[in-house]
Order: C-alpha cells, then sequence, then structure tokens
C-alpha cells in the first residue's frame, strides 16, 4: 500500500525551475553558437593567411631584394627583347625608304615635264609626233591657251 | 595604320606633282587632255583667213570649249587630293591641327575654279588667252605650292606614329633599367643617354618639320628635315639595341 501511494507520487515530480530555463537558453541558442563558430574558424583562417603572406614578403625583401620582385620582370623583359626591338626598327627602315621614294618620283614627275616651248628645229619632229599621242597636264594645257 | 597610309601618300603624290602626266593619266577619260584636241586651235587658225570674222570666232569656240575642259580638270584634281586628305587618320593631335589648318583651302580653291569656269562665257579671244595665264599663274603661286605642302604634311603625319613608338620604347626600356636596379652600371647608363640624345634629334627635327609646313614654307626644306628626323629615329634605334643587349647581359650575370 506504501509502496503503490509511493508510485503514485512520482506524477507530481517535476524539474527545477532554474534547471528548466538554463535548459531552454541552451537549446534556443543552438544555431548562433554555431555561426559564431565559422566566423571564428575563418577569422583564424585569414590571420594565418596574413601572417604566411608578411612573412613571405618579409623573406622576399631580405633574400633578393624589392627591385627583384619576379612579377614585375616580365614586362621588362619584353621591353628589352632584341627582336621586338629589332621589328619597330625595321619598320623605321621601311619608312625611310618610301618617304625617300617618294621624294624622288615627286622631283623626277617635276623635272621631265614635257616643255611646252615650240620646237623649231627638224630634231624635234620626232619628238612631237611621239607627244602628240601624249595626254597634256593642266599646267601645259594652260601654258598653249595662254599663248 | 601604315596599309592605310601608303595609298594615300601615293594619291597625294600624284596630285602634288601636278602637271605631271602621272597625275592625267590618274584622271578618269573624260579629263584627258590629249594634245589632238589642242591642235584644233591652229586647225581653227588656218582654216580660214587671218582676218575673218567666221577665224576669229570658230578660234574663240574652240578656244572656250578647251578652257572648260582644262577647268575641269583642275577640279577633278582637286577633288582627288581632298578626297586623299581626308583619309589622313592621325592620333597625333598636333596632326589633327595642321589638318583642321589646311581643310578651308579645299573649299577656298573649289570656289576659285567654280567661279572661273563661269567667266569662260564672256571671254573675248585677247581675254580667254589672259584667263589661260592668269590661271596657269596662280597654280603657280598658289596650288602647286599648297598641294606639295598638303603631301609633306601627309608624309609627317605618318611618322608620328613612329616617333611616338619610339619614345615609349625608349621609356620601357629606361623603366626595366630602374626596376633591375642597373642604373648603377656605367655602361648602361652611357647607353641610355646615347639614345636618349639621339631620340632628342629626331623630336628637334620633327617640330621642324612640323613649323616649316605650318607656315607653308619651304616644302623640300620640310621633306629634308622630314626624312633627318627618321634618320635619327632609326639611329635611336640602334642605340637602344645595343642598351638592351648590355641590359640582358648584365642580367644573365
Amino acid at each position: 500500500m506504501d509502496l503503490f501511494k509511493t508510485l503514485q507520487q512520482f506524477k507530481n515530480i517535476e524539474p527545477d525551475k532554474g534547471f528548466t530555463r538554463r535548459s531552454r537558453n541552451l537549446i534556443l541558442n543552438r544555431g548562433n553558437t554555431f555561426s559564431a563558430n565559422i566566423s571564428r574558424v575563418l577569422f583564424g583562417s585569414l590571420e594565418t593567411g596574413a601572417a604566411v603572406a608578411l612573412v613571405g614578403l618579409l623573406m622576399l625583401i631580405i633574400l633578393g631584394g624589392a627591385s627583384h620582385i619576379k612579377i614585375l620582370e616580365p614586362l621588362q623583359i619584353t621591353a628589352i627583347d632584341p627582336s621586338s626591338i629589332r621589328a619597330e626598327a625595321e619598320a623605321i627602315d621601311i619608312q625611310i625608304q618610301l618617304t625617300g621614294l617618294n621624294y624622288e618620283e615627286s622631283a623626277v614627275s617635276e623635272s621631265t615635264l614635257p616643255s611646252a616651248e615650240p620646237r623649231s628645229s627638224a630634231a624635234a619632229a620626232p619628238v612631237a609626233e611621239e607627244n602628240e599621242k601624249e595626254a597634256l597636264s593642266i599646267d601645259e594645257a594652260l601654258k598653249i591657251l595662254a599663248e | 595604320m601604315k596599309k592605310i597610309f601608303i595609298p594615300i601618300i601615293a594619291g597625294l603624290l600624284i596630285s602634288a606633282a601636278s602637271g605631271g602626266n602621272v597625275a592625267v593619266a590618274q584622271q578618269d577619260a573624260a579629263c584627258e587632255l590629249s594634245r589632238e584636241k589642242f591642235a584644233e586651235i591652229s586647225g581653227a587658225q588656218n582654216d580660214l583667213a587671218p582676218d575673218s570674222t567666221g577665224r576669229i570666232r570658230e578660234e574663240l569656240r574652240v578656244r572656250k570649249s578647251l578652257l572648260r575642259e582644262v577647268v575641269d580638270c583642275a577640279t577633278k584634281e582637286l577633288s582627288s587630293l581632298k578626297s586623299d586628305f581626308e583619309k589622313i587618320k592621325s592620333g597625333s593631335q598636333e596632326a589633327r591641327a595642321l589638318q583642321a589648318q589646311f581643310s578651308p583651302w579645299f573649299s577656298e580653291t573649289l570656289n576659285y575654279y567654280a567661279l572661273q569656269k563661269s567667266a569662260i562665257n564672256d571671254l573675248g579671244l585677247q581675254g580667254s588667252k589672259d584667263f589661260a595665264r592668269n590661271v596657269h599663274a596662280w597654280r603657280g603661286g598658289n596650288f602647286r605650292p599648297t598641294s606639295k605642302t598638303i603631301l609633306q604634311f601627309a608624309v609627317w603625319a605618318q611618322n608620328q606614329e613612329f616617333v611616338q613608338i619610339a619614345q615609349n620604347r625608349l621609356n620601357q626600356v629606361k623603366r626595366a633599367i630602374d626596376v633591375f636596379g642597373l642604373g648603377i652600371n656605367e655602361e648602361i647608363r652611357e647607353g641610355s643617354r646615347a639614345a636618349e640624345i639621339e631620340l632628342q634629334k629626331a623630336l628637334a627635327l620633327n617640330r621642324q618639320a612640323k613649323e616649316i609646313i605650318r607656315t607653308y614654307g619651304d616644302s623640300d626644306e620640310a621633306g629634308k628635315a622630314t626624312k633627318y628626323s627618321l634618320e635619327f629615329l632609326a639611329s635611336t634605334y640602334q642605340k637602344i639595341l645595343e642598351l638592351a643587349e648590355k641590359i640582358n647581359k648584365a642580367i644573365v650575370r
């Protein structure tokens, strides 16, 4: 009998109020704790990475000097590449030749203008016959029309 | 760029050598001033008695017709020159400024020819001869020298690209000397100085050529300055090449 009564009293057992509150708080804050942990891990990795990078940079400066940073070299090596310099030099040489040819052609065109002066000698006859087939320049035509 | 410029210069050259048979050959068939056509003047003179009104009228008709043809040819010649001139596209601001300076000359000259052509109808026999003499003199004093200057301008404008490339190249080489810490090498420092001296000579002559062109000075002088400027540019490259070899040796060491 006494045992039966005792067993029935078990239904009225309740946890301590302080324990209930603490347990509830722990369960509800579980998500926040997880994200806080991720941030901590990430921050930690960044710290480590930055430290490694700084050490690397310091080693470069100590061992090779700032002017020998390999990342700058390809650009500078291209600048002193003899084949690209030679290619630019050749382009200039071609331009000099072209300019020279232009002047020569211009000079020849002017110096070989057939004279519009009348030819009186007999030797001029074949030349005149040949010229009859040729076209006149604008200035030659104007000279003839002015006479 | 060069591919664009070469035909332009060739075109300008043909026009600038104006008066030459090359120019005539380039004009279209309608613009061919054959000697046969001009022989018609003497034909008209011989057909009738020297003092007859008919002879004078016929000679005048032939002369006026030929004058119209010549002025049309001159207009076509100018239009062709204008078309080539407008194809010049330079990245240099100075070249663009010069191009803007020369541009109005084309419209002024076209107006001149239009005005001259409109006056032909009213000419008498002696007037037609004076007209031809005046147009010929005008071309000698205006058209020919200006078109020569424009040819020099085309060559000069083309060279600006080469000048710019050479300047950039020397600057890059100088930066490389700094980056590799070779400024302390006496041989390299001296090589850099020598290349700079050659480049400065090229730049001075380039400026001189531009000034002659801008002021419509002696186009032969402008041509010489342009040519020498290019030659100094070539010797700049020779110095840069020697310098680059010295730098490469120093880096390997």
